[in-house]
This record gives C-alpha cells, sequence and structure tokens, in this order.
C-alpha cells in the first residue's frame, strides 16, 4: 500500500507543478513506483512540465465518469519506469470531478503505487478540496514573499481543518544573497510565522526554467543546485534525515567552480 | 427576610440583581417574579446583571431567570463581570475551589490566517495569532504567543479590556471603539511580554 500526498500552496505560480513533478521524478529514479495526479482541471499544466502532452489520450474525468479504465488514462513517463501521470482534464472545469471520486480514485492508486502524488490547483475552492480529498499527507509549497507566505498559512489552517495535519513546508525560490542584505524572508522568519517543518529549500535557479521548458525534471541534472536541492526533498520523503543545504556556504566563487567541476 | 434574597443594585454598569446563595432556586424565582412585577415596568429597557456571591448560578438557573427579567422588558448585560463585581465592592472569593472566575474562551491551538475567533468573554488563545486571523472578545484578549493577526477586545463597548501577548504585534488592534494600524509590515519592533489598553481615546502599549 502506498503513500497519498498532496502538494499544495493557496497562491499560484510559487511550485506546485515543479516540484509534483521533480518529487515524482526522483522518487521513481531510486526504483519507487509514483503516480502523479494533475487536479488542475482546466489548466492542466503537469503534463507540459512532464513532456508527456502529446500522450494523452484519456484525462482524469474520464476515469471518474467511466469513460475509460484508470489503467488506459495513465500514462507511462518516456524515460522512467515506475512514474504515471494521470492528467487532468483542459476542456472541462473543476466541478467535474467531486471529493468523493477523489477519495474513490486515490485508494485504487494507492493498491497499485507506492507513492500517489497530487498536485493541487491555486485557491482554496472546489479544485483544492478535490485534491485534499483522498491525501494522507500534505506537502505546502511557498516561496518568501509575504503573499505567498499568508496563503500558505491559510492552506494550513485549511489542511489542519480537514484532518491533513503536520503538512511538512518547501520553500521555493531562495535568493541568499537578498536574504543576506535583508531583502527577502529568511528560512528562519518562514518558519516562525508558519509554525511546520520543514521539508526543504529550493534556491532560485536558471536550470529550473531550462529543464522545465523542455520538459525534463531538474531534480535529474545532476550539476545544479535546484536538482541537488530536490534530490534531498525526495530522500527526506523517505525517511533519511539530510541536513537542509546551507545556501550561504555555497555561493562564494570557489564553491562555484568546484561546483562546476564536479568536487562536492 | 424576604428582601435580602433578591436585591437589585443600580451601578454604572446598569442593574446588578443580587442573590442570595443559601436561599432555595425556587424561592429566589418566585422572589424575582414578584419584584419584578410591584416595579411595574420601572426597570424597562435597563441593562441587567445577575450576581450571586460566594457560589456560581448553575446555567440553567441563569438562563430562568434571565428570562423572567427579560419578560419584564431588562436587557442583558454582555459586559465584562469584573467591571460588576469590582462596582458591588466585592471581595475576591478566598477558596480555591468556589472560585469558578470568569467565563473565557479557552482556544488551544494558533490561529492562521483566515481563522476567525468571535466570542462575548474573554478570550484565551494558546499559541500564536498570525498574520491574517482575527480575534474578537467582548472582554480581554490573551496570547501566549505571538500576535501578528487582528485583534478586538471589549466588542462590546467595555473600554476596560486589554490585550495581552507575548509579542504583541497586530495588523490592527481594537480596544472597544477605538481603532489602531500600526503602519507598514513588521515597521514596529515588537517588545516581549506586552500589553495593550485604552487611555482616554488612545490605545497604548505597556511592557509588562
Amino acid at each position: 500500500m502506498g503513500e497519498i500526498i498532496v502538494v499544495t500552496s493557496g497562491k499560484g505560480g510559487v511550485g506546485k507543478t515543479t516540484s509534483t513533478a521533480n518529487i515524482g521524478t526522483g522518487l521513481a529514479t531510486l526504483g519507487h513506483k509514483v503516480a502523479l495526479i494533475d487536479t488542475d482541471i482546466g489548466l492542466r499544466n503537469l503534463d507540459v512540465v512532464l513532456g508527456l502532452e502529446n500522450r494523452i489520450v484519456f484525462d482524469i474525468v474520464d476515469v471518474v465518469n467511466g469513460s475509460c479504465r484508470l489503467r488506459q488514462a495513465l500514462i507511462r513517463d518516456k524515460r522512467l519506469e515506475g512514474l504515471h501521470l494521470l492528467p487532468a482534464a483542459q476542456t472541462k472545469d473543476k466541478t467535474a470531478v467531486n471529493p468523493d471520486q477523489m477519495r474513490e480514485l486515490c485508494a485504487e492508486l494507492k493498491k497499485e503505487f507506492d507513492y500517489v502524488i497530487i498536485d493541487c490547483p491555486a485557491g482554496i475552492e472546489q479544485g483544492f478540496r478535490n485534491a485534499i480529498a483522498g491525501a494522507e499527507k500534505a506537502v505546502v509549497v511557498t516561496t518568501p514573499e509575504v503573499s505567498a507566505v499568508r496563503d500558505a498559512d491559510r492552506i494550513i489552517g485549511l489542511l489542519e481543518a480537514a484532518d491533513l495535519r503536520e503538512p511538512k513546508l518547501i520553500i521555493n525560490r531562495i535568493r541568499p544573497k537578498m536574504v543576506r542584505q535583508g531583502e527577502m524572508m529568511s528560512i528562519e522568519d518562514i518558519i516562525d510565522i508558519l509554525a511546520v517543518d520543514l521539508l526543504g529549500i529550493i534556491p532560485e535557479d536558471e536550470m529550473i526554467v531550462i529543464t522545465t521548458n523542455r520538459g525534463e525534471a531538474v531534480v535529474l541534472d545532476q550539476n545544479s543546485r535546484s536538482g541537488q536541492a530536490y534530490r534531498n526533498i525526495v530522500r527526506r520523503i523517505l525517511g533519511e534525515d539530510v541536513p537542509i543545504i546551507n545556501l550561504d556556504e555555497e555561493d562564494g566563487f570557489f564553491k562555484k567552480l568546484k561546483r562546476i567541476i564536479g568536487i562536492k | 427576610m424576604d428582601h435580602d434574597m433578591v436585591r437589585i443594585k443600580g451601578t454604572r454598569n446598569g442593574l446588578v440583581i443580587v442573590l442570595d446563595p443559601s436561599r432555595e432556586f425556587e424561592e429566589i424565582k418566585n422572589n424575582l417574579l414578584r419584584k419584578m412585577e410591584s416595579a411595574k415596568g420601572f426597570f424597562k429597557g435597563a441593562k441587567f446583571s445577575l450576581f450571586q456571591s460566594q457560589k456560581d448560578i448553575p446555567a440553567h438557573q441563569q438562563i430562568e431567570l434571565e428570562s423572567i427579567c427579560r419578560q419584564f422588558g431588562l436587557v442583558p448585560n454582555t459586559e465584562e463581570p469584573a467591571a460588576l463585581r469590582s462596582d458591588l465592592a466585592v471581595a475576591p472569593r478566598t477558596s480555591p475551589h468556589a472560585d469558578q472566575g470568569e467565563a473565557a474562551l479557552m482556544v488551544r491551538r494558533s490561529l492562521r490566517s483566515g481563522q476567525k475567533i468571535t466570542c462575548p468573554s474573554h478570550v484565551i488563545v494558546i499559541g500564536d495569532v498570525h498574520p491574517g486571523a482575527e480575534v474578537v472578545s467582548g472582554g480581554n484578549i490573551l496570547i501566549t504567543g505571538n500576535c501578528y493577526g487582528l485583534v478586538h477586545a471589549g466588542a462590546g463597548g467595555n473600554r476596560k479590556a486589554r490585550v495581552i501577548a507575548q509579542q504583541l504585534a497586530p495588523t490592527v488592534i481594537s480596544i472597544a471603539d477605538r481603532r489602531y494600524a500600526p503602519e507598514g509590515l513588521g515597521g514596529h519592533t515588537p517588545l516581549r511580554r506586552q500589553m495593550a489598553l485604552l487611555t482616554g481615546q488612545k490605545i497604548v502599549f505597556e511592557q509588562l
């Protein structure tokens, strides 16, 4: 029996889909069977980020309507054996699926996969309620901005109300230099406000944009800091005790040089 | 002695109906009824609170007595009982077992953005009040952790209400009808263990 994790944030554009894709890919590279569900019906992205858009035949709405079997709608990743995607429908809206159907769907996927990871849409309406309905654990993604942190706080409150206690936090797009200059909220500031456990931090990194646009996952890139950050997150999900990377240390010229020539 | 069983006192917080704790409830009830009838609507529209020294009035009895008063046009007082007590110059009760204190709502968690607590009595939050969360109380607000949200103490007009927090840095703070919104986000450095209270028309912060 697998574990069902929802990736959510409240605010849009903070990196839910990117995190879902990278965590899923990371788990699959380590040999786990992973199913990713895109619940952002009407604004699907996860398929694009994974580079699987052209393989979609059936989607989540077809599955809950009974137009196809679950197995038919699941798309296997082009590289990784264990990674599967259940895409969202693009021509419908959030009301095309209800929380009961999501619970049923998650329960079915859980039998077959080690990890079921749900990509939640932005907002707190039906799309959010659908996404969290079947989840057992939650990962909240935020960026070091007051508005994103505020929304994350709201979401954590709603998750707790829905009995998804102790969600884990990913802080995305950290810029160590700005934090040092006091122009950006630090990790400590954010943790102080949100009072939840940290699952990981992702530094701002061009490689994310590059890999995402190519339909690849940065977690597979051995040289980038963001890739390393996602690999650490994956190991933490698997229960390993991995220290949070100190971004300050890695910012120096020699550290950069060492990374380029491949010395950790 | 009949007149000692139920005494009606006028205070600046409205009428206080003082009950004799040694009498049976039925006697008190009938006595109150008679007094109200004999007053012939004299008390109509007045604010009232029930008070019994030494022991608290059980909730169901309180409701019955209040409904009698309501029949005669009296309005229950929602203000803080502490004020009434000081008006009556009642000494604090000594027995720790008999002392039930004042009613307060205990919130045993932090309040996150979008969560709101509204309560006519005092509110105690065991935790933080995050930015975007709201606490509205008819009485005092005591926050054991940090207060960054919106707090309103003495919402019914109680000017004696206070807000106490480990770190008091609210987005907006109101006491009774006065409102204060500190400028800018995180602009003022919060002091440890602060109390906010009303002095004249101004909300002032004091370090405890």
